[in-house]
């Protein structure tokens, strides 16, 4: 089933204030104080470089079988991973542990940012690499999102043995915490109609934050019972 | 300086989160001013202060933290004082904090912490992954007033509940207040658990939990 296997570990990565500010909750830089905006700045100065960005993604033929299930119907699946290390989120947890929580704060920001950047740098390469093959691609569904149950990364992991020092825990979070996994579907036509993940009109969990739109019955999603 | 003076410098540093300008003032007033006073009447309605604007949308998160980093910065001056004049800050509650059971997700946790312990809690913090049994037992050990439990994910919250049904198997539920909160929890998770208290952010646990302490201790 798998065909190729890829690792990135030079991956440019600009972390911008604006986007760490961002991530902190301001709506636009007029709301931030010069105090913070002074700490943000240096934290990232100093955070730089503890981020190790690195990415791994393959492609399969067809779809697993198990934890799957959203995806049928697609052609294909790329599973991917991306994480800046554990050195960024020790450095905020010890901030925040030691009375520094601010910095903390900031430098947990920081490393989102960082970790989203790593993501969409491996999604934006799977893409180019697919478009060459002829391949449409998707964009990226993580499992515990999108009706997605978090039991698919056993079988994500499954094929990522030992990469990138990423550990799955028994509730398949991942350690480090500032790492991402997810998977892209593919399709000659470019046609995902079919596949039922990303779609909140058939996820029943009705208190999710990223609910864009109400629930449907009828509709078979992933939180049907 | 007159007495007010100071108070009036020390509300200002707290809100403009100063650390080096509040531990200035407070090296150079805490052999002339009462250090009880410098808390509840300078300090403290800085916090309030800061807390009301981070509340109107004012100012955000990290403000608010950094006036409760410039707190503790004070305080560490302060305290010693306060044990040698005999003098006591009022106990607000006694809380035991953690993160439910297979979470390892701490950050949010540790700021509620960090906040409660600034508004003048006693935390006791059980860390991640805590089976509900950790944290009934450290209450009870602890004769704790909260319990705080943080979840993250989808898949972690249904800990949260664990926790509630545990002390209602025991017989012991009245005798705590539940709090609960992190990425993925609501009010209506809250409700439909039964807990006590919800806040959508870290930085809204505290004023909740001073309201359920109070509401606890006039009932």
């Amino acid at each position: 089933m798998k065909e190729d296997f890829f690792v990135l570990d030079t991956i440019p990565l600009k972390v911008r204030p604006k986007d760490v500010l961002k991530q902190l909750g301001y709506p636009d830089k007029r709301s931030v104080p010069p105090a913070t905006r002074k700490k943000v700045d240096a934290e990232i100065g100093e955070t730089q470089s503890l981020i190790e960005p690195e990415g791994a993604y393959l492609r399969l033929e067809g779809v697993p079988e198990k934890g799957f299930q959203l995806f049928s119907g697609a052609e294909g699946v790329i599973l991917a991973l991306a994480t800046i290390g554990a050195a960024v989120e020790h450095r905020a947890g010890k901030l925040v542990k030691t009375e520094r929580a601010a910095k903390g704060l900031i430098v947990d920001a920081i490393g989102t940012v960082a970790v989203e950047q790593t993501a969409d740098f491996v999604e934006h390469k799977i893409h180019r690499d697919c478009d060459s093959c002829g391949w449409k691609v998707s964009r990226r569904y993580a499992p515990g999102y999108c009706g997605w149950e978090m039991e698919a990364q056993k079988e994500i992991f499954s094929h990522f043995p030992d990469t990138l020092g990423i550990k799955l825990t028994s509730s398949c979070l991942m350690i480090p915490e500032k790492s991402l996994s997810f998977a892209c579907l593919l399709s000659s036509e470019g046609d995902f109609s079919k596949v039922k993940v990303g779609n909140c009109k058939r996820c029943k969990q009705e208190e999710c934050p990223y609910r864009s739109e109400p629930y449907q019955s009828g509709e078979l999603g992933a939180f049907d019972s | 300086m007159e007495d007010k003076e100071v108070f009036a410098k020390l509300t200002k540093a707290i809100v403009e989160g100063d650390s080096e300008q509040l531990v200035r003032l407070v090296k150079q007033a805490i052999d002339k001013v009462d250090p009880l006073e410098m808390v509840e009447k300078g300090m403290a309605p800085g916090m309030t202060e800061i807390g009301s604007k981070f509340g109107e949308g004012q100012v955000y998160l990290p403000e608010l933290l950094m006036a409760a980093e410039a707190w503790e910065e004070a305080m560490k001056i302060i305290k010693p004082k306060l044990i040698e004049t005999g003098a006591s800050m009022k106990k607000q509650g006694t809380v035991v904090i953690g993160t439910v059971q297979t979470d390892i997700h701490e950050i949010g946790k540790n700021i509620l912490a960090n906040l409660l312990t600034t508004a003048g809690f006693d935390v006791h913090d059980i860390g991640c992954d805590a089976p509900a049994a950790k944290f009934l037992n450290k209450a009870e050990e602890v004769r704790a007033d909260i319990i705080a439990a943080s979840a993250i994910m989808s898949t972690t919250v249904p800990y949260q509940k664990d926790i509630i049904d545990l002390l209602e198997s025991k017989g012991l539920r009245d005798n705590y207040i539940v709090m609960v909160g992190g990425g993925v929890v609501t009010q209506q998770w809250a409700d439909k658990i039964g807990a006590d208290g919800y806040g959508e952010l870290a930085s809204d646990g505290v004023e909740i939990a001073r309201k359920l302490v109070s509401q606890k201790k006039g009932a």
